[in-house]
């Protein structure tokens, strides 16, 4: 008895059939993606809202009400991970298989749109329209080079939080927050003598890179520098220095507590361990999520947010920190429009989705909505901190950038590295990103 | 009735080329298989490796030549990120060697709920890398963590331990998981071995009045070493390639201190989106695997000619 009839299957079939599944798994293997680009209708919206327990529903809200008003337009979720989200747009725009339509944040849209990744709203929507609805500071953060590749849903842009009842267990007023850089130094170090090792008058993610420089650079504005803005290195600078300094005598005199991620960060806070950080107006509901103590009015008369202090910059500064929505070439722009303008201004995103995330929305006539600020925090946002935003230094090549800043960062923090050797050695490896010598 | 000589002399040529159409049918889909994700994805590689190519613009290339490897050979966080593979490898290896040889002896004894603790043992080994990196973020927290708050309670340490923030802890902190992740490994491989080590043996050199330390070193271990081998080479090559505890620590830092070849790689390719130059560095790593994996061929070959 041979094999071939021990199995059932004579020598002929057997060939035919492994012959089959070997063409077929080639032709898997080598077949396009199903979606874009082969002809399928559907327009594919990738976003990391929906692969998050705290947004998906809320999200879907907006999705199910955009299918009821739009019968003509059909929608794909794509849900991504936000910390997934920057290599699979890349990957996916480098391989040809671009979604119609992403959320974006950070660098990318300076990465994607010059690229030929992203579309010029200013050519889809309108230049009158948008910059009659939407706040000017938060358009120019999706602008480069005349073309603006984002359009802005939401603010999440940084404030000065603090936690009012340790300052006040502190013998500080906690209704006056520190007005200048002076004061904050002054205040921590009383914060640090009065509540011990276990509270930190401050904190500063020093860990990874988006985090870090997303906090990071509002301090390195506030001090008055500005790097890496207009095209120019500009980090070996007096101002650069200044921060750097700064940065060390914080972690040397134990006001910060080291390696700390943003997450264990907003952990410690809500739990009354830190007494001052930056955070957006989203903190609220994390540390709602994090402290059911804090639920209700229970979170202000616990936290206050306010302008940033002054520093040497002379005014108050908070860098642009948005959920952003663009169109890519694979897109019909004006069904593609239709949704990113319905995700950013309608009244369910803005009911269901945005405010229950505690943001503000970029739409002017949201924002301004009694319902919008009707808590202190959102209030704050509003009138002191958003209009002292400005956009980040966002170009192609800051994503390179971010590497060198991260470890100048560190190595300020958390080494004895003279600050000088620092900023010389920085100054070089960013001019090698940014091709102008080094 | 006799068979023609010129009949009977095909009907072997015959039945070989049925063998071969058989075999490379059979052959066929898997070798297409590994043409499509291997050798192609190969091949693509070794042409970026001499190229300009960025993520987004590919198609747009160049041919460098040399360029990219000369970039890496004066590039000082390549070296660092060599020699943080290269260690961070020697201490997770050693470590796991020491540790899971050691529960493998000690489980080898014969004492009530042993096949329970076995099995319990395995637990870090087969639980997955990303709850192993995310346990050990909290674990490792230098302000919450249950290793800091262990330390001081024993006063081993007066203050909590900056783990993955300091340069000069972060790659131990990374070996210490590693080892509670891949000890167990070890251990169940010497334990099979230990099996196989004959019982005689041992009574013959307790009776010649050989210690423990003397059994140990004359009879286990040559008895277990070609299993130890074929470990040693498997965790080396699985230690290269360790991405993804290293990534959701620390991203390589603080100061690039865990950088290794992985991710300074998937960083020159997806944050730097370089990925001519990543696929040079990817290049490297891969020389360094294949040595590996001849080692460990080898290693197959002469235990298989042992036994």
């Amino acid at each position: 008895m041979n094999a071939d009839s021990a199995s059932g299957l004579s020598r002929r079939q057997l060939l035919t059939s492994t012959l089959g599944a070997g063409s077929a798994l080639l032709l898997s293997a080598c077949g396009g993606n199903s979606g874009s680009g082969s002809g399928d209708p559907a327009i594919d919206f990738v976003n990391w809202v929906s692969a998050e327990e705290a947004t998906r529903d809320n999200f879907n809200k907006v999705l199910t009400a955009f299918g009821a008003e739009h019968a003509d337009i059909k929608m794909r979720n794509v849900p991504v991970p936000f910390e997934q989200m920057r290599q699979q747009l890349l990957t996916s725009i480098a391989g040809g298989n671009a979604p119609e339509t992403t959320m974006l944040s950070h660098s990318w849209p300076f990465e994607l749109g010059p690229k030929k990744g992203l579309l010029d709203l200013w050519d889809i929507a309108g230049k009158d329209y948008l910059e009659k609805n939407f706040f000017p500071q938060a358009l120019q953060a999706g602008e480069y080079e005349g073309k603006l590749y984002a359009l802005p849903v939401s603010i999440g842009n940084h404030g000065f939080w603090r936690n009012k009842k340790l300052m006040a267990q502190a013998g500080l007023d906690p209704d006056s927050p520190p007005k200048t850089m002076a004061e904050l130094d002054s205040q921590m170090a009383e914060l640090k003598a009065a509540l011990g090792k276990d509270v930190f008058p401050f904190a500063l993610d020093l860990t990874k890179a988006n985090g870090a420089l997303t906090h990071f650079w509002i301090w390195l504005r506030t001090f008055g520098a500005k790097p890496l803005y207009d095209g120019k290195v500009n980090f070996d600078t007096t101002e650069v220095g200044d921060t750097l300094n700064w940065l060390r005598a914080l972690v040397t005199k134990g006001y910060c507590p080291k390696g700390q991620g943003i997450r264990e960060e907003r952990e410690l806070m809500a739990k009354d361990r830190i007494v001052f950080r930056t955070d957006g107006p989203f903190w609220m509901g994390i540390s709602r999520a994090v402290n059911s103590a804090l639920a209700g009015n229970a979170f202000h008369d616990t936290f206050a947010v306010g302008a940033m202090p002054v520093g040497a910059y002379g005014k108050p500064v908070t860098i642009a920190n948005l959920h952003q929505a663009g169109i890519t070439p694979a897109a019909d722009p004006k069904k593609a429009w239709e949704w990113i303008k319905f995700f950013a201004t309608s009244d369910v995103s803005i009911a269901e989705y945005q405010r229950p995330q505690g943001v503000i929305p970029a739409y002017l006539p949201a924002a301004k909505l009694p319902e919008t600020v009707a808590d202190p925090a959102s209030k704050a946002f509003v009138e002191e901190v958003i209009p002292t935003m400005e956009p980040a230094p966002f170009s192609p090549a800051y994503g390179p950038a971010q590497e060198p800043i991260v470890n100048a960062m560190q190595q300020a923090a958390l080494t004895d590295t003279p600050i000088k050797t620092i900023l010389a050695d920085t100054e070089s490896a960013l001019s090698r990103v940014y091709g102008t010598g080094g | 009735m006799t068979v023609p000589d010129r009949l009977r002399a095909r009907a072997p040529v015959r039945a070989r080329t049925r063998d071969l159409i058989l075999a490379a049918a059979l052959l066929g889909p898997m070798v297409a298989l590994l043409a499509v994700v291997v050798f192609y994805p190969l091949g693509q590689a070794l042409v970026l490796s001499v190229q300009d190519a960025t993520l987004l613009g590919v198609d747009n290339a160049s041919f460098t030549g040399l360029a990219n490897l000369r970039r890496m050979l004066d590039d000082a966080v390549f070296w660092e990120a060599t020699a943080n593979t290269v260690e961070l490898t020697a201490l997770s290896v050693g470590g796991s060697l020491v540790v899971g040889l050691c529960l493998a002896l000690l489980l080898n004894e014969k004492f009530p709920f042993r096949n329970t603790l076995r099995g319990l043992a395995l637990i870090p080994w087969v639980t997955s890398g990303v709850v192993i990196s995310l346990l050990s973020l909290y674990m490792f927290n230098s302000e919450v963590g249950i290793i800091n708050h262990l330390l001081t309670s024993i006063g081993l340490t007066g203050d909590y331990v900056n783990w993955f923030g300091s340069p000069g802890n972060a790659l131990w902190a990374i070996a210490i998981v590693n080892i509670w992740h891949q000890a167990p490994f070890t251990m169940l491989m010497a334990l099979a071995a230990l099996q196989t080590v004959p019982q005689d043996l041992y009574e013959s050199a307790r009776m010649d009045g050989a210690n423990a330390l003397q059994q140990f070193r004359h009879i286990t271990l040559p008895g277990i070493s070609g299993v130890l081998g074929v470990v040693i080479v498997l965790q080396v090559a699985w230690n290269f390639n360790n991405f993804d505890l290293i990534w959701a620590t620390t991203q390589g830092g603080p100061i690039n201190a865990t950088t290794t070849l992985g991710i300074y790689s998937y960083r020159a390719a997806f944050e730097n989106l370089e990925i001519g130059y990543a696929a040079m560095i990817g290049l490297v790593l891969l020389l360094f695997l294949l040595g590996f994996a001849a080692l460990y061929i080898r290693f197959l070959a002469v235990d298989k000619e042992e036994s």
